[in-house]
This record gives structure tokens, sequence and C-alpha cells, in this order.
């Protein structure tokens, strides 16, 4: 009689431990994915949201008081006194994720393709950076130029 | 020991480790700051006159998205367009345009900066065929609206390029200049036609 409770006990306890290893191994899985800095982990609606408000012009730099770096993206840098040189193609190096992260005021990314400063906004957008801004040397590089004129005495064919 | 209680055990566990989880992966990008970074943008960009012969043959393996708002939509856009404002990007009723195969999407905005961000933010999800007109509209207004032949003989091949830029001129002013009303119809009728193609046999 007893050999066979401790049979039955035996067996409840290596169920158990089967679940707790399965558990165990997603937990260990989730914790991998949650401290690998190689992987996005904000929600892309924060990106889409800050973008209404991420852009800021050459001439408004000059009423900005508190402290700010300009951070050029571009291979031949220097159209800024002061500036921080990072290309493009290496953002995500360690050395330079640190050295974004240590700033301490915001941070205005110039290139002279604003494409160029746009996805390097994004990308560092969601790897957590909220003090980054988009620097455009044009007053506004998303407003139309140009004024359509109708014309009325046209009329297309269905 | 019960099966239905071990099974409980296990989801219960699962379950704590969702309620646990720090960030939603579904709403996430998909691929790594390091994939992103790499993707060649240069290869994701189409020309004003690319898209103009797009719209000229009309194109069914294209679709334009106008990213602008929908007043700067109404005001004009580039016939077969369909307006999907920045803001709204993330909408779900735009994923079935957005997140498929078949067709090749391509931005506009104004300029460059809003099409780019919107092009990362699709790409990152890990949509395919995701692409940019480079300029946007302003460019768009100046090389295919406005730019005129200057010299004394045309090459055949500048002769193919104008010919392009005035019937795609003439097509975006007829449709624009329609009153408000009647653009409307046309842009429904567009979007009509499109989820007939949708459907498929019938």
């Amino acid at each position: 009689m007893v050999v066979v409770n401790r049979f039955t006990s035996m067996k409840i306890n290596k169920n158990i431990a089967w679940i707790i290893a399965l558990l165990v191994v997603l937990t260990v899985l989730v914790l991998v994915r949650t401290f690998n800095q190689n992987l996005f982990k904000r929600n892309a609606a924060d990106a889409v949201e800050a973008a209404k408000n991420n852009t800021v012009t050459v001439d408004e730099l000059q009423s900005i008081n508190s402290e700010f770096y300009i951070v050029e993206l571009d291979e031949n840098a220097g159209q800024f006194e002061q500036s921080i040189s990072i290309p493009f193609e290496q953002i995500l190096e360690q050395s330079n994720r640190d050295k974004l992260e240590n700033l301490e005021g915001n941070i205005y990314i110039f290139s002279n393709s604003i494409d160029r400063s746009a996805r390097a906004w994004v990308i560092l957008n969601q790897l957590g950076f909220d003090n980054v801004y988009i620097l455009s040397n044009t007053t506004e590089p998303e407003a139309f130029k140009y004024k359509f004129q109708p014309d009325t005495s046209v009329g297309p064919e269905f | 020991m019960n099966a239905r209680i071990k099974l409980s055990i296990l989801l219960a566990g699962v379950g704590l480790l969702l309620a646990f989880l720090p960030f939603n992966a579904s709403k996430t990008f998909r691929l790594s700051p390091g994939e992103l970074l790499k993707i060649n943008y240069q290869d994701h960009l189409f020309t004003v006159d690319e898209v103009a012969r797009f719209m000229n043959s009309e194109d069914s393996a294209v679709q334009l998205i106008d990213l602008r708002s929908n007043a700067e939509f109404m005001e004009c856009n580039i016939p077969g367009s369909i307006n999907i404002p920045l803001d709204d990007l993330l909408n779900p009723d735009w994923e079935g345009y957005l997140n498929q195969g078949e067709k090749r999407n391509i931005f506009y905005g104004n300029g460059d900066e809003t099409a780019a961000e919107a092009w990362t933010i699709t790409t990152g999800l890990g949509y395919k065929n995701i692409f940019v007109m480079k300029g946007g509209m302003n460019e768009w207004y100046k090389t295919v609206m406005l730019s005129k032949f200057e010299g004394d003989r045309i090459t055949p091949r500048e002769n193919a390029l104008f010919e392009n830029r005035y019937r795609a001129r003439r097509t975006f002013t007829e449709i624009n200049s329609l009153p408000d009303n009647l653009k409307r119809q046309y842009l429904e009728a567009k979007r009509l036609e499109e989820s007939q193609l949708d459907g498929g046999c019938e």
C-alpha cells in the first residue's frame, strides 16, 4: 500500500515538474526578448502619435533656451557648429547609442535629405528615445507649395 | 492527477506571463532595428514620371496612397489615389490595403518627410510592397504639372517623357476640377471597382 502511494505521488510530482519546466522555459524566453537590445518593443502607434509634432526648423532653434544637441547623419557632416556626427548607417552601433542615451536635453537630427532623418527618427522613437526631433532646413517641409487651379472648361468622360 | 487541473495550472501560468509581458508583440515592429536600417530605401522610390506612367496606364498592380490631410486630398490628388492621413495609418480599416503582397503601395505626402516616416513604420511592421514617390506632391507639381520643354530639337526620348507628362497633367486637371460631390462619386466608384476585384469569381 505504501509503495503504491509513493509511486502515485512521484507521478504527480513528475507531472507538475513538467508544467513548471515549461513555464520556466517560457519565462526565460520572455526575459530574453525583453532585455534584448536588438529588438523593437514599443507600440508602433507611439511613432504615429509623436510624428504630429516632431519637426523643428533651423530658424526655430534660435529661440530655444534649454540645452540641446544637433546630430548630423550625413557622411560629410559640418553644417552646424558643435554638432555631433553619427552617420545614418551607424546609429545602432553600441557606442553611438550610448552617446545618444547620455545626452541630456533635446536631440535634433539633421540630414540634407529629410527622408534620412525621418527614417532615423522612426527607428529612434521605436527604440524609446522621446527627446529626438527632426531638424529641417526649409521652413515647412510638408507644406504644399503650389495652388491647384481648377479648369472647369474641361469635363472628363465617364 | 486530474488532467483538468494540470491544464488549468498551465493555462494560469501562461496567462500570468502574458499579463506581465512588457509589450504587445502584435503592435511592435516585426523587423529588428538592424534589419530595418539595412534596407536600401533608394530601391523603394519611384519618380513622379514613373507614377505618371502608372496613372496614365491605370496600372492595377499599383495603389497610390495620399498621406496628407483629407482637406488637402480633396483639393487635389493624383487620380486613383486613396487617402490615408498619416495620423490614421494604423487604423485597422486600412490594414487590408496596406498589408498585402499583391499591389505595390506608393506613398506620397507634400514633401519627403511624411512618406519616409510612413514607409519606415509600415516596413518595420513587416508590410511588403511599400514604396514612396520621391519628392511628393511638390515634385509632382513642379515636374508633371508645370515643366515645359525648352529647346530646339526634341529627342524621341524627351518626346515620350513629355507626352507622358502632358497626358497625366490633363487627367489630373480634369478629375481635380470636378465639383466636390462629383469628385466624391468618382472616388467611391473607384473604391467599388476595387472591392469587386477583391471579390474574385462570382
